[in-house]
């Protein structure tokens, strides 16, 4: 006579002594499993459609971060100058600052310094035009900045000071210059810098 | 700011700037300090302003000489 266990008896219970041992019911798991099925499957479907190229991976960029550099440094200037530079990859947007530290000479009617910010696209034909107003005053700036939905809105302009903002993406590639207009004696001139802050995300 | 000049590296000085209406009215003392040194005049439509400068607070002013560098 054969002596029934304990380890016998919760063997049966697990399924040991069934026909196909393994298939033990539970609701609960099954249920749970075909819902991590259905997750998978959609996941499966998202990939095989972005390694297709019918959609772009959807990746946000979560918070955001600035980088500056120098167009043109800081020196005494009596006349212009000029430069392109190329937007850097990942930028939304810039701001270019003129700094205009001292400013001596004669100046006539729209003459000073002021910035040209002519907008290029991918292949150097430009498409748009900025200047901001020249300026003859010691201690200001100026500005141009081209971010999606900016404004300027609610905010006065400083005195002697002058800015142009624009709703709009940095371009590929802009043509910056820096515009001198005066008669300057010798040691004369404007002490000024450009420079440019990238926007990311 | 730096001025090459012949081969010799000329640290020019960060200057900072203030505004008279004539050089021979140099900047008020207790606004602005000590320091000041008549730069030259601003003559625009509206306005004929002296210019004073001096070098900027915090900031150093450095000469030395380099071998000649192309620029």
């Amino acid at each position: 006579m054969a002596i029934i266990t304990n380890e016998d008896v919760l063997n049966a219970i697990r399924g040991r002594y069934q026909s196909n041992p393994n298939n033990v019911s539970d609701d609960a798991a099954q249920a749970e499993l075909v819902q991590i099925k259905t997750l998978l499957s959609g996941i499966e479907s998202k990939i095989h459609t972005i390694q297709n190229g019918t959609q772009p991976a959807a990746v946000e960029l979560k918070g955001s971060y600035t980088t500056q550099s120098s167009i043109f440094t800081r020196a005494l200037r009596i006349s212009s100058q000029n430069t392109t530079i190329f937007r850097p990859a990942g930028a939304k947007g810039c701001i270019i600052y003129l700094t205009v530290y001292g400013v001596t000479g004669t100046f006539g009617a729209g003459q000073g310094v002021r910035l040209r910010a002519q907008l290029q696209g991918i292949k150097g034909y430009r498409f748009g035009d900025i200047y901001t107003d020249p300026q003859t005053t010691s201690n200001r700036s100026q500005i141009i900045m081209l971010y999606p939905g900016a404004t300027d809105t609610n905010v006065p302009a400083a005195d002697g000071g002058s800015r142009v903002i624009a709703p709009i993406y940095a371009p590929p590639r802009i043509l910056l210059s820096l515009l001198v207009n005066g008669t300057f004696e010798t040691g004369q001139g404007i002490d000024c810098e450009v420079d440019i802050e990238w926007l990311y995300g | 700011m730096v001025v090459w000049l012949g081969g010799i590296e000329l640290t020019y000085p960060d200057y900072e700037y203030v505004e008279t209406s004539e050089k021979t009215s140099p900047p008020d003392l207790e606004e602005y300090g000590t320091g000041w040194e008549y730069w030259s005049d601003r003559i625009t439509p509206d306005e004929h302003v002296a210019v004073w400068r001096r070098i900027a607070l915090g900031k150093s002013i450095s000469y030395s000489t380099n071998e000649v560098r192309k620029t």
